[in-house]
C-alpha cells in the first residue's frame, strides 16, 4: 500500500506512521511519548485551530499541523 | 541502620504524583488533570515506624530527554537523577497507561537508579478492565511494587507499610540483557573504553553519552564517541539514541506481553461524547467562551451574596460591639481609640468581602483544571496563540494567570522554546489576576450594582486583548522555529471534591495571608503617614497644614486628568502609588483614604446595645430574603434589582458613599478600572519576571505596561466620551495616541533586538 499524508484520510479513520519526515529529535520525542510507527492509530479531528488530533493506544494528542503534516502514513481498512 | 532517607518522586506527567506526595507528608501541593501542573521540585517530610524521609516531588516527564533538548521543568527531574542525591526513587505509574509509563521506568532501569515502582490509578484501570500482574512487573524489573489508588486513605496506610518494608531496595538488574545484541554491543564498547582510560562514570552519564545528553569535555572521549557513533551509524543506518528509543518498545511490547488484559472502551466512551462536543468545530470556541463567563457570573452572583452577610458579621465583632462598650464607658470622645477601631474593623471587613468571590472563582478553575479541559481549552485557543508566534500550550500558564500571574509565570517552564517562555512571560502581567479582582468588586459594587458581571467581563476580556497585543509586539516574526508541540488530552474525569476545596482553600487562605495582611499593613501606614501634615501655601499667598498624603494626591492627581480623573479623586492617585507594592494594596489604601475623610460618625446607635440587635436582625432578615429570592426568582437578577443594595451600602459602609461622589461619571471610573487593571505588575510579578527572563525585561515589562495603562485609559475615556456626550478633548486623545504608538514601537524595536541576539 503506497504511502500517504493524513491529510489525505478522513476524521475517524485509522492508519499506521510508515516514516517520520522530520528531525531526528523531533522523531524520537514523539516516539518517546508513544507515538510510534507501525501502531494502530485513529484520526480524531484534522485541521482543528491548527492541530491534529489523533488516538494512539487509547491516548489522546493535539499534533502542530505542521508536525502532522510531515507524518506518512498507511491508511488501515477497517 | 540509617534511619534518614532521602527520596525522589518521578513519573510521567498526570499520573498523581502529586497527589501520593500530599497523602504521605500531609502537605497541600496542587494537584489537577493537566500535563504541568508542578514546574518546580517540592520537599515534604513524614515520619512511618521510627525512620524519617524527606520527599521531593519532581515536575512529570516523559522521558529523560534527547541531546540536551527538554524543557526547563523537566530539567529539574533531570538534574535531580544526575546528582544522585538520594536513597531511592517512588517511580509512579499510571497502571492504566502502563506501556507508556514503563518507558522512563526503564530509563531509570539503565542508570541503575534504586527504584519503587508505585502503580497509581487501579480504580481507573478497574473501570477501564485493565488487570495488570503486579508480581510479574516487580519479578520482570527487579524492582518492588505496589498497586494503589493514591485517593484512599487505606492504600495510603499500604504504601506507607510498602516503602518501610522496601527502604534498603537496591537495583540489580542489567537491563541491557534484554535489549538487542547491537545495543549491548555498543554499550559494552562504549563502557570499556572509559574503563580502560581510567574514566570512572557512573552508569547515568554513560547513558547520557549514548543519548547524546551529556556536553563532553574530554577531548580523547568525545573524539572516540564521535567515531562509534559514525561506525555504528554505518552499521545500522540509525542513531545510538534512536536505537535505545526502539529497543525500550521493543522489551515493553515483547515483556509485557502477558502482564495485563485490553482495557474495555467504557471510560473513552464518555470522554469521545464530551469531546464532541467541547472540541467541535463550531461549538468549541463558545463553549469555552461561556464557560469562562458563567465562571464569573456564578462567582459574582455567589459571591456576592455571601459577601455581605461577612461583612455585616466582622462590621458587628469589629466595629459596632467595640465602639458600643466604649460608649457604654463614656470614652466614646476619644478621637484616636475610635479611629483606630474603625480602621482596623473597615480594613477587616474590605478583606472579608473579597473572601467568597475569590473563593467561588478558585473553585471553578479548580474544577475546570481536575476535568481534564485545561488541554482542550489550550488546543481550542492553538489558533488565537499562532497569531502572537506561540502554541496553544502557551494558553495554559495565561489560565493560570486568572488566579495570580506568579505561579503563572513560573508555570512557563512547561514551554521548552525559549522564545514560547519569553513572549508568554511578557503577556501574563496583563492577565487579570483575584487580586485584581477585589479592586473591580468594590467599584462595581458602588458604581455598577446592576451589571458587575458584565463589567467585571469586560474588564477580563480587555486584559486578553492587552495581552494579545503584548504578544503580537514582542514577538519573534523574523525567525520561526518550528517546535515540536504535542499535547496530551487526559481522559475527562469528575475532580473530587476534597481536591477542588482543598484547592480553593490553599488559594483563599494565601489571599488573607498574603495579599489580605498586605492589604492590611497599607492600611494602616497609610493612616499613620495622612496624620503627617506639611504647610503649604494656598493661591491667595495664605500658609495652611495640610496632610503629606493629601499633598502628593493633589500634585500627581493633574497627570490623570485625561483619563477622566478630577482634583477631588486625589485618593486614587495616592491608591495607584500604593497598588505598586501590590494590586490588592489600592482597595486598603482606598478604602482608608476615604475613611479619613469620613467625618461624623452618629454615636445614638451605640447607646443601647439593643439597637445594634435590632440592626443585624433587620439586615439578616433582608438578606435571607435576598437569598431566598434569587433562588426563587430568575437567577440572573442581580442584588441590587431587589432594591435592597442601596440601602445595604448605607448600612454597610460610608465609605463607599464617599467614594461613589467622587468620580465625575461613570466612564471615569471605568477608564480608572482600566488602567488598575493594565499598570505596573506588583512587586512579586517584577520579581519573579526577573527571575524568569531577567531584570531588563523586568524592568522593559513595568514600563511598557505602564505606559500602556495610561495610554489606553485615556484613549478609552476621551473616545467613549465622545460616542456618549459629542464631547471630547482632542489634545488628551492626540497624547493618548503618541504614548503608546511611541512606546509600542520601542517595545517592538528593543524586542527584536533582543531576538537577533539568541539567534546569533
Amino acid at each position: 500500500m503506497k504511502n500517504i499524508y493524513i491529510k489525505d484520510i478522513n476524521d475517524g479513520d485509522s492508519f499506521s506512521i510508515s516514516d517520520f519526515l522530520i528531525s531526528n529529535i523531533q522523531k524520537i520525542k514523539l516516539m518517546e511519548i508513544g507515538i510510534l510507527p507501525k501502531i494502530k492509530m485513529k484520526l480524531v479531528k484534522k485541521s482543528y485551530f491548527g492541530t491534529t488530533i489523533i488516538e494512539c493506544e487509547g491516548n489522546k494528542f493535539a499534533l502542530d499541523n505542521f508536525i502532522a503534516e510531515k507524518i506518512l502514513i498507511k491508511l488501515i481498512e477497517s | 541502620m540509617n534511619k534518614n532517607f532521602l527520596v525522589g518522586i518521578v513519573g510521567n506527567p498526570n499520573v498523581g504524583k502529586s497527589t501520593i506526595f500530599n497523602a504521605l507528608t500531609g502537605a497541600k501541593e496542587k494537584t489537577a488533570n493537566w500535563s504541568g501542573v508542578t514546574v518546580k521540585k517540592k520537599i515534604g517530610y513524614f515520619q512511618y515506624q521510627g525512620c524519617n524521609l524527606e520527599l521531593t516531588d519532581l515536575p512529570g516527564l516523559y522521558s529523560l530527554g534527547i541531546a540536551g533538548h527538554t524543557s526547563n521543568d523537566q530539567k529539574i527531574t533531570i538534574n535531580y537523577l544526575k546528582k544522585n542525591e538520594f536513597n531511592f526513587i517512588i517511580n509512579v505509574i499510571d497502571i492504566s497507561n502502563l506501556k507508556k509509563s514503563l518507558y522512563l521506568t526503564l530509563q531509570l532501569i539503565e542508570r541503575r537508579i534504586p527504584l519503587i515502582l508505585v502503580l497509581n490509578m487501579k480504580d481507573v484501570a478497574k473501570k477501564k478492565g485493565v488487570f495488570v500482574n503486579i508480581n510479574e512487573i516487580s519479578q520482570l524489573l527487579e524492582s518492588p511494587t505496589v498497586s494503589i489508588n493514591a485517593n484512599n486513605d487505606s492504600d495510603i496506610k499500604i504504601l506507607k507499610e510498602f516503602l518501610m518494608s522496601n527502604l534498603l531496595v537496591k537495583s540489580t538488574l542489567n537491563i541491557f540483557d534484554h535489549y538487542p545484541k547491537s545495543i549491548r554491543k555498543y554499550h559494552g564498547i562504549i563502557k570499556s573504553y572509559l574503563k580502560e582510560n581510567l574514566i570512572f562514570t557512573s552508569p547515568t552519564e554513560i547513558i547520557s553519552m549514548m543519548e547524546s545528553n551529556l556536553t563532553i569535555k574530554n577531548k580523547d572521549v568525545y573524539n572516540f564517541l564521535k567515531k562509534t557513533a559514525k561506525i555504528l551509524n554505518q552499521d545500522l543506518r540509525h542513531s545510538l539514541a534512536f536505537l535505545l528509543v526502539n529497543s525500550r518498545y521493543e522489551f515493553i511490547k515483547k515483556r509485557t506481553k502477558n502482564l495485563f488484559f485490553p482495557e474495555k472502551k467504557i471510560n473513552k466512551s464518555i470522554t469521545n461524547i464530551i469531546d464532541s462536543l467541547v472540541l467541535n468545530k463550531f461549538l468549541s470556541i463558545p463553549i469555552l467562551v461561556t464557560s469562562i463567563y458563567f465562571m464569573f457570573v456564578f462567582s459574582i452572583k455567589l459571591g456576592s451574596m455571601l459577601e455581605d452577610t461577612l461583612s455585616l458579621l466582622i462590621e458587628g465583632i469589629l466595629i459596632d460591639i467595640p465602639l458600643c462598650i466604649l460608649f457604654k464607658l463614656q470614652m466614646y470622645q476619644d478621637d484616636w481609640i475610635k479611629t483606630g477601631i474603625i480602621a482596623i474593623g473597615e480594613a477587616t471587613k474590605t478583606i472579608a468581602s473579597f473572601v467568597p468571590i475569590i473563593t467561588i472563582i478558585h473553585l471553578f478553575l479548580a474544577f475546570l483544571e481536575g476535568s481534564g479541559y485545561m488541554s482542550r481549552s489550550a488546543v481550542i485557543s492553538n489558533k488565537i496563540m499562532k497569531l502572537v508566534g506561540l502554541s496553544g500550550r502557551s494558553f495554559l500558564p495565561i489560565i493560570v494567570g486568572l488566579g495570580c500571574n506568579v505561579p503563572a509565570i513560573t508555570g512557563t517552564r512547561i514551554l521548552s522554546s525559549d522564545n514560547e517562555r519569553f513572549v508568554t512571560v511578557m503577556m501574563i502581567p496583563f492577565i487579570s489576576c483575584t487580586a485584581r479582582l477585589g479592586v473591580y468588586t468594590l467599584f462595581c459594587h458602588i458604581f455598577f450594582p446592576y451589571n458587575s458581571q458584565n463589567v467585571i467581563f469586560f474588564l477580563y476580556t480587555t486584559s486578553i486583548v492587552l495581552s494579545l497585543f503584548t504578544g503580537l509586539l514582542v514577538r519573534n516574526s523574523v525567525q520561526k522555529t518550528e517546535q515540536l508541540n504535542v499535547m496530551e488530552l487526559p481522559d475527562y474525569k469528575v475532580p473530587k471534591l476534597k481536591t477542588i476545596m482543598n484547592y480553593s482553600f490553599i488559594k483563599t487562605k494565601s489571599f488573607i495571608l498574603g495579599a489580605g495582611k498586605t492589604i492590611f499593613l497599607v492600611f494602616l501606614v497609610v493612616h499613620l503617614v495622612s496624620s503627617i501634615k506639611v504647610i503649604v501655601k494656598s493661591a491667595d499667598e495664605t500658609s495652611k497644614a495640610e496632610s503629606v498624603v493629601n499633598y502628593l494626591g493633589k500634585s500627581t492627581i493633574k497627570l490623570l486628568k485625561p483619563m477622566g480623573l478630577c482634583e477631588d479623586d486625589w485618593p486614587m492617585a495616592v491608591s495607584l502609588a500604593s497598588g505598586i507594592l501590590a494590586k490588592e494594596v489600592v482597595v486598603g489604601s482606598i478604602i482608608s483614604l476615604y475613611s479619613s475623610q469620613d467625618e461624623h460618625i452618629a454615636p445614638h446607635i451605640y447607646e443601647k446595645i439593643s439597637d445594634i440587635r435590632e440592626k443585624y436582625k433587620k439586615a439578616f432578615t433582608k438578606k435571607y430574603h435576598d437569598i431566598k429570592s434569587v433562588f426563587t426568582k430568575d437567577f440572573f437578577i442581580f442584588e441590587g434589582q431587589s432594591g435592597f443594595s442601596h440601602e445595604k451600602i448605607r448600612v454597610n459602609s460610608r465609605i463607599k458613599e464617599n467614594i461613589s461622589k467622587s468620580f465625575k461619571d461613570k466612564l471615569a471610573v471605568l477608564s480608572y478600572l482600566i488602567f488598575v487593571l493594565t499598570y505596573f505588575p506588583c512587586v512579586s510579578v517584577f520579581g519573579v519576571i526577573s527571575n524568569e527572563i531577567g531584570k531588563k525585561w523586568a524592568i522593559i515589562s513595568a514600563i511598557w505596561s505602564t505606559s500602556l495603562a495610561y495610554s489606553v485609559s485615556i484613549i478609552f475615556y476621551q473616545t467613549a466620551s465622545y460616542i456618549l456626550y459629542f464631547d471630547t478633548n482632542y489634545y488628551y486623545l492626540g497624547i493618548g495616541w503618541i504614548i503608546l504608538i511611541f512606546t509600542a514601537f520601542l517595545l517592538r524595536q528593543t524586542s527584536m533586538r533582543h531576538h537577533k541576539s539568541i539567534s546569533l
